[in-house]
């Protein structure tokens, strides 16, 4: 009889301790089956590792506030810190390239425009950039990775040479080419980022199919007669996408320093309106005389990047389900 | 008894060079090079063999998970190869497949639900209710706790993932699975419990198995016909008692002068093959027969140009060797070294 054999069949597993489990772990001698605690879904198991990493929740806490303020900038920007764009003539020289104080707590510009106020409408161009930038090379990139890695032959090689040809030329020029093609601005900008972006997320995603594809719950689903749609659905792409979260997060902190590049030298955003980087380009004449000039959009870059960049880290170890405990 | 399963002349070779530009250099491996077996209903065929000699590749184009270059497969009755769309699956559905890799056959992202379930699925069987049923059901029959059906692969160990996927195989109430060694990656002391795990089950839904394995002290265990295989061929076939008692071949001799005996004493006395060498490459067998570049026996020039066919020398005992006729294994005294090389699947 099938009973006989059941029980222990193997040694009995150490359960993660967590509290409110501590009271399933009750395991007495007797009991048929091994208990390994709660049934905790892989959502909540990642966010519990994401939890841990405490690099990446500060990362993430930071991108918050920055969204936030970007979202909620009208409300309060213009009242409390000042115009980001418009001049008033009749105050502007007495109000020009003021240091920190109360009333501009980043200090104003040459065009006595207040800098804590520039750097948070700068904040709205930034995320803009590099989530639509961001979302425009992942739909590239996943249609190219995935029809490149599912037929491979002679569509694999058409696209990933065409990705290699992308990869190499220099990539700020290659946007730089773009932009004098369609001329700057905002929306320019996040095409030329999101275009050349493709590459590496095909490429990203196209090994990262290909390795799932060699997975034996591959072959388990073709032997049992799925269909090529429910492979790729059920299968390959839930184990295919962790790589490109992390990636797309990263890239968003990549996009973003290069709208900054872009709009420095004067390719990107367009003088009146702020963005992190042509408030750079403008700080340049004044680094030494109004340095605060610099410094607040550049800690502004530096810290919304690394803030991605740690996100994205933390997601690589959250997102791995094979991580044992 | 009826075989269930008849296969013919089976042939698979991979192309070797399969770029854009070098496709037409014509090399192949020839992994599995014209077999011959049959599986009566209700029987475990064994499939043994050294890694590389192409038992997995045998198994997978049974089911066709793998296309076969040549050769016939009969099942039932039907012509597998010219199997299209609707009854190919219905023949997934008769045939399923149990995985070496408990770690790997599992989808880690889905529960032990969700992954029994599927075979459920895709064939539209049972209500979401149902199916939840028959999953709890089936874990207790494979002896894990029915409430594990939320749980996920990675929260469990080799020996109950192995379970799950010995329940999935299960769930459409097969009348053939192919066991492309289910234990081999298991902890010895769990490899018993599943080998009577499959036993019963056996019994209980009247399952024909076909069973690959390197370890010959399994294939004892469970089988009741083996089949030898070496580069692509099967060299013995017959009884498991025919052939662990009165091998024929000499490569089988070899394979089974290699498992230990438990008593120290018998084992030292025993006789001991050691082949030569690796085995050959598959892209470029030997002529003749196979095993003349490692065969203790092997007589020039007949060995290295004639290949011996697959020959009655017993009633249901097949070998293929010039030399086939029950003999003893030669006594010479040899060490305690592996006896082949490269069975570390």
């Amino acid at each position: 009889m099938v009973s006989d054999i059941t029980g222990f069949d193997d040694k009995r597993r150490e359960v993660p301790v967590e509290v409110g489990a501590a009271d399933e772990l009750a395991v007495s001698e007797d009991l048929e089956y091994v208990e390994t605690g709660p049934a905790r879904s892989l959502r909540a198991d990642a966010l519990r590792r994401l939890r841990k990493n405490k690099l990446a929740v500060a990362g993430l806490i930071w991108i918050i506030i920055v969204i936030l303020i970007a979202i909620t900038a009208d409300l309060w920007a213009p009242r409390w810190l000042g115009d980001p764009v418009e001049i008033d003539s009749t105050t502007a020289a007495e109000r020009m390239l003021l240091s920190p104080s109360w009333d501009h707590p980043f200090g104003t510009d040459k065009l006595g425009r207040d800098v804590a106020s520039r750097v948070v409408y700068g904040a709205r161009v930034s995320l803009m950039v590099g989530v639509l930038a961001v979302a425009i090379a992942v739909t590239l990139g996943l249609i190219l990775g995935a029809l490149a890695a599912y037929y491979g032959g002679i569509w694999d090689a058409i696209i990933m040479r065409t990705a290699d040809v992308f990869f190499a030329f220099p990539y700020i020029l290659f946007a730089i080419v773009l932009i004098a093609l369609l001329g700057p601005g905002l929306q320019n900008v996040f095409i030329a980022i999101g275009v050349l972006g493709w590459p590496s997320i095909a490429r990203v995603f196209r090994s990262s199919i290909l390795s799932v594809k060699e997975n034996e719950y591959v072959d388990a689903a073709r032997a049992m007669g799925a269909s090529t749609r429910r492979i790729l659905i059920r299968h390959i792409m839930p184990n295919a996408v962790a790589p490109i979260i992390v990636y797309a997060t990263m890239s968003v902190g990549g996009a973003i320093l290069t709208e900054a590049a872009l709009s420095f030298l004067g390719m990107g955003v367009q003088p009146p309106d702020p963005s992190w980087g042509n408030m750079l380009d403008d700080a340049r004449s004044f680094m030494l005389t109004a340095p605060w000039l610099m410094i607040y959009p550049g800690i502004a870059i530096l810290t919304t990047v690394l803030a991605f960049v740690l996100l994205g880290d933390g997601l690589r170890d959250a997102l791995d389900v094979k991580l044992k405990e | 008894m009826a075989a269930l399963l008849e296969v013919e002349g089976l042939v698979k070779h991979f192309p070797v060079n399969e770029g854009v530009f070098l496709s037409r250099l014509g090399k192949t491996v020839k992994a599995v090079d014209g077999v011959s077996f049959t599986v009566d209903e209700g029987e475990t065929l064994g499939l043994v063999g050294e890694s590389g000699c192409g038992k997995s590749t045998t198994g997978r184009c049974i089911n066709r998970l793998l296309e076969a270059t040549a050769g016939r497969i009969r099942f039932a009755g039907a012509d597998v190869r010219r199997l299209r769309r609707q009854d190919l699956k219905a023949y997934r559905r008769d045939v399923q497949f149990i995985f070496q890799d408990p770690y790997a056959s599992l989808n880690p992202r889905m529960t032990f639900g969700e992954i029994m379930a599927e075979p459920l699925v895709i064939h539209g069987v049972g209500t979401r209710r149902e199916r939840q049923d028959r999953c709890k059901e089936m874990l207790e029959t494979v002896g894990l706790n029915p409430e594990h059906i939320h749980r996920y692969p990675h929260e469990f160990s080799g020996g109950q993932r192995q379970r799950v996927g010995i329940a999935r195989a299960l769930m459409l109430r097969p009348k053939m699975i192919i066991c492309d060694e289910p234990v081999s990656a298991l902890d010895v002391s769990i490899q018993a419990q599943i080998i009577n795990l499959l036993e019963e089950l056996q019994q209980e839904f009247g399952l024909t198995y076909l069973f690959i394995a390197h370890d010959l002290a399994v294939i004892r265990h469970i089988c009741d016909r083996v089949a030898v295989m070496y580069l692509g061929k099967i060299v013995e076939l017959g009884g498991w008692r025919e052939v662990y008692n009165s091998p024929n071949h000499p490569y089988t001799q070899s394979l089974l002068s290699a498992v230990p005996v438990p008593d120290p004493e018998k084992q030292r006395r025993r006789a001991r093959i050691i082949l030569k060498g690796d085995v050959p490459n598959p892209i470029d067998p030997p002529s003749g027969c196979r095993f003349h570049t490692r065969c203790p026996l092997a007589q020039f020039p007949l060995c290295s140009e004639q290949e011996p066919a697959l020959r009655q020398v017993a009633p249901g005992h097949q070998a293929a060797c010039h030399f086939a006729k029950p003999f003893p294994i030669p006594e010479h005294k040899m060490g305690r070294e592996a006896l082949f090389d490269g069975d570390s699947e």
